[in-house]
């Protein structure tokens, strides 16, 4: 059986969102985005850095300038990263999608998260992203 | 007889089992980050075969719309141009997304949802007229 998912679990209840870097723990990123908008902190996860973190879906996740991926497992997609990518069919406004902006993701671990972006983020997955 | 499987699960557990037990919700806000969660917990991995009358379905989220679900007099998004809220999928298998089939969606109001789906779906949906005339109920 896989691992439930859970949101708001008790851990994630006591995650600061406004703090600059989440360093291990599991939380499901709309939590996150939820909590950091109801905090004030803007519609915008911007300037955080991710260390060994399981960070949780559903969710789409807007890949905004400055943000990397670093010894990441973007999850399971049965042999095909395209299965984790979406082109916005506008490519401005993105609704629906968390943007994510100069963030940095080291070494967490993905369950359940697609992407979108602009044509060169969108490659750029597809090429380097090692399917499982 | 008690159901003694029903005393060993916690408040959040029971709570997740009674929304995937339902199959309609009427003026209820809807965070679907959270429906989709519980269903995937109780092993469904989509929401099927509900109805949403005049509530409102929170994202962020972007909804993947599978064969039998449809909209009817629903504001789909504060924008007038549906493909802002369209995403094209460049593989298979949708990863990230909610898959919603056989639901129907009657007078909501979506904030902060995507939709995407099969290029057909797509097209149909790109020619909905993405703002409600009606107010919102929920």
């Amino acid at each position: 059986m896989t691992e439930p998912t859970l949101l708001q679990t008790p851990a994630a209840r006591e995650m600061d969102p406004r703090a600059r870097e989440f360093r291990g723990g599991r939380f499901a990123l709309s939590d996150l985005y939820r909590a950091l908008t109801q905090a004030g902190g803007g519609g915008v996860i911007e300037g955080r850095t991710f260390v060994d973190c399981v960070i949780d879906g559903p969710a789409l996740v807007l890949v905004l300038d400055g943000t990397t991926f670093d010894g990441v497992d973007f999850g399971p997609c049965d042999g095909d990263v395209r299965g984790m990518l979406f082109r916005s069919l506008n490519g401005t406004m993105a609704v629906g999608s968390i943007p994510v902006r100069d963030c940095t993701f080291r070494n967490c671990r993905f369950h359940n998260l697609g992407f979108t972006g602009n044509e060169t983020l969108l490659q750029t997955l597809a090429d380097q992203v090692r399917p499982d | 007889m008690t159901d003694k499987t029903q005393a060993a699960f916690s408040p959040d557990e029971a709570y997740g089992r009674e929304l995937v037990a339902r199959t309609a919700f009427e003026k209820e806000a809807v965070w679907l980050p959270l429906l989709a969660v519980h269903h995937w917990n109780a092993g469904e991995m989509a929401i099927r075969g509900k109805t949403f009358t005049d509530c409102v379905i929170e994202g962020p989220a972007v909804m993947a719309v599978m064969t039998g679900t449809t909209f009817d007099g629903c504001a789909m998004g504060t924008t007038s141009d549906m493909n802002n809220l369209l995403y094209k999928p460049q593989g298979q298998k949708l990863a990230g997304v909610v898959g919603v089939a056989d639901c129907k969606f009657v007078r909501c109001r979506f904030v902060q949802v995507g939709f995407t789906g099969s290029d057909e779906l797509l097209e149909d949906l790109r020619g909905v007229q993405s703002l409600s005339q009606t107010e919102p109920q929920a």
